[in-house]
């Protein structure tokens, strides 16, 4: 009887089997499929905090070197949050030791974070769906009306800026902080 | 819109671009922003190729890919093994038909070269027809030698008729049968001939078939044949003087019976029961005809009376033995291959008996149909090769005797004995 073997290309395995892959074996060819998938992003975001191409170019090579070092050392369960963290830390560092003087939004993608784990799932949950309305309703009105417009009625961000005659960046900037206040006012009656 | 194995869509740099070129419709760009809400490094990315040179960040991401993989291919060796690709059925069909072929085409070739190719007697066997019989005597005996002279006909002949006369050649060193089929003219001189030599015993159960054998050792003629059937055999014989004394230049001819294997080379097998008549010859002795047994064999020959230091040819057959004439034979028949053996006497034309005969007959005008005298010259042949020192024996026309003379003026001639005389004789009308 013949038997059948299922090889999966690197292309087709998972974050998690590549992960362990690497970890098992040293396959560095499995790391740099890994990377890869990420490396595009990366260099997007070594672009918004060096301001320099060519910095993040050789931000985005370091970056996979220091990945050889230390996947091995650290348990990761979710990679691709985890490599954003340590590029955005690195590229800090490389802004640190150019003492730079820079001002970053932190507070902003610490919330995005907050919610990229756990305010889907709330949102989407037919039982929550009442508070989260009792929720909108306390938020101020630009936040409530770009949270509907977004949410409910599927806008973007220029069709609400067209709608509202609000700019841009300040309809973006309503939608996540309404984000915010709604993860708050969620886990405020989580409990009720 | 790339994949992943996370549950939302993958957005890539294109994507990006498409969303910041404002290449999306509401619908995409709204859920992109959905996901980058979700994203916070899709977000970052957003914000990082809002302001950068679309030309430039796609060199870099190249130059990035490049970088990574090639730095993977270099801490990683890996050696590629050569792919295998599974031979199809039928090429191995294709194969094994070639090789069947092949095989088989082997096979036929050397199963046809087995029909072909005669086995390899020990002792030479004579592919021509030698026309006559000369023999030189043994260089301890010291006897004359006497030339013999008997019919023969192409081997082909021999090969497909089935009426042979049996022939005995005795040579100096080798002795050579050949199978012969006679034209019906020459049957009286043949019959004749035979029994001069002892051959023609049919009574005896001399066999018509008449095969010639090269005696290597004249102690004995063996005859292997060389089959994948059957195994090789041996036939010796002892050819001695009535004192026990072994006769080297003893010539032997053997015939083939009903008892033969014969070959189509013309040589010949005994088979397990079988004997065969041989008759033995020698000059200064009398012929004899001795059975062959399976294996050893001792024949004695008779001393002759008579000597002979004279090379006798009679051409034109129908001529009843001479005194010190040895064989008999009919000479125009004699093809050019069959003239090596002339090469062997001590005198003799250059161009073969048979050639001077025929030449000799033309020139005198002989009627053979009506011959019914005799023309006989004896004369030898000096250095260079001329006959010389001509003497007419027996001459029934004196201008007959001159054209003759004449023509053996204009032949040329071998000699190896520049005492030996050498006899012209012929039946003219």
């Amino acid at each position: 009887m013949a038997q059948v073997f299922t090889i999966t290309s690197l292309k087709q395995q998972t974050d998690e089997d590549l992960l362990l892959e690497f970890k098992r074996s040293g396959d560095q060819n499995a790391l740099a499929e890994l990377y890869l998938r990420y490396s595009d992003l990366l260099y997007g975001v070594c672009l918004k905090y060096l301001e320099d191409a060519e910095d993040a170019k050789d931000a985005v090579m370091n970056i996979y070197q220091e990945l050889l070092r230390k996947v091995p050392q650290h348990e990761i369960q979710h990679f691709k949050s985890w490599v954003y963290v340590l590029a955005k830390n690195y590229c800090l560092m490389q802004l640190r030791s150019a003492k730079k003087n820079i001002t970053v939004n932190l507070e902003q993608h610490t919330m995005q974070s907050d919610d990229f784990s756990h305010l889907d799932s709330v949102i989407e949950k037919e039982e929550a769906f009442k508070r989260l309305e009792k929720c909108i309703e306390k938020l101020p009105e630009e936040q409530k009306s770009s949270i509907q417009l977004f949410y409910y009625d599927n806008k973007c961000y220029n069709e609400i800026a067209e709608t509202t005659g609000m700019d841009w960046n300040k309809v973006r900037s309503l939608i996540q902080n309404g984000r915010r206040n709604l993860k708050i006012c969620m886990e405020k009656n989580a409990g009720k | 819109m790339q994949g992943n194995s996370n549950t939302y869509h993958f957005y890539g740099p294109e994507d990006i671009k498409r969303y910041l070129d404002g290449g999306m419709n509401a619908q995409e760009m709204h859920d992109m922003e959905k996901a980058a809400l979700k994203d916070p490094m899709l977000a970052d990315a957003i914000d990082g190729f809002r302001n950068a040179d679309a030309s430039v960040t796609h060199k870099h991401l190249n130059d990035i890919r490049a970088a990574i993989l090639g730095t993977a291919a270099k801490e990683n060796i890996v050696v590629s093994l050569p792919q295998r690709t599974p031979v199809k059925w039928w090429r191995w069909a294709v194969a094994a038909c070639t090789l069947g072929l092949l095989a088989g085409s082997a096979w036929w070739f050397i199963q046809k070269q087995n029909d072909i190719v005669p086995s390899t007697p020990i002792a030479n066997i004579s592919r021509e027809i030698a026309p006559a019989v000369t023999a030189q005597p043994a260089a301890e005996t010291g006897k004359p030698a006497i030339s013999k002279a008997a019919p023969e006909t192409p081997a082909k002949n021999a090969t497909t008729e089935g009426v042979k006369k049996p022939a005995a050649i005795l040579k100096e060193n080798h002795t050579s049968i050949a199978i012969t089929k006679p034209p019906k003219h020459e049957e009286t001189a043949l019959k004749t001939a035979a029994a001069e030599i002892s051959l023609a015993d049919e009574a005896s159960g001399i066999p018509k078939d008449a095969t010639t054998l090269n005696m290597s050792q004249q102690e004995q003629f063996a005859y292997k044949h060389v089959s994948a059937a059957q195994p090789v055999n041996y036939l010796s014989e002892k050819v001695t003087d009535k004192q026990e004394n072994p006769l080297p230049s003893a010539g032997v001819a053997a015939a083939v019976n009903n008892n033969m294997l014969t070959k189509s080379n013309k040589s010949f097998m005994p088979t397990r029961d079988s004997s065969l008549k041989a008759p033995e010859n020698m000059t200064g002795y009398n012929n004899e005809v001795a059975t062959l047994r399976r294996v050893h064999n001792n024949i004695v020959l008779k001393e002759a009376k008579a000597d002979s230091n004279e090379i006798v040819v009679i051409g034109y057959g129908r001529k009843k033995q001479k005194a010190l004439t040895g064989s008999v034979g009919d000479y125009q028949k004699f093809q050019k291959q069959t003239e090596k053996a002339w090469k062997n006497e001590i005198i003799y034309p250059e161009e073969g008996w048979a050639h001077f005969y025929e030449e000799l007959g033309t020139g005198l005008g002989v009627d053979q149909s009506k011959a019914t005298k005799t023309l006989q010259i004896k004369f030898t042949v000096d250095d260079n090769g001329d006959p010389v020192d001509f003497e007419i024996v027996e001459s029934p026309d004196e201008l007959l005797t001159k054209k003759a003379i004449e023509m053996i003026r204009k032949t040329k001639w071998k000699n190896f004995k520049l005492d030996k005389n050498a006899v012209v004789k012929i039946e003219v009308n």
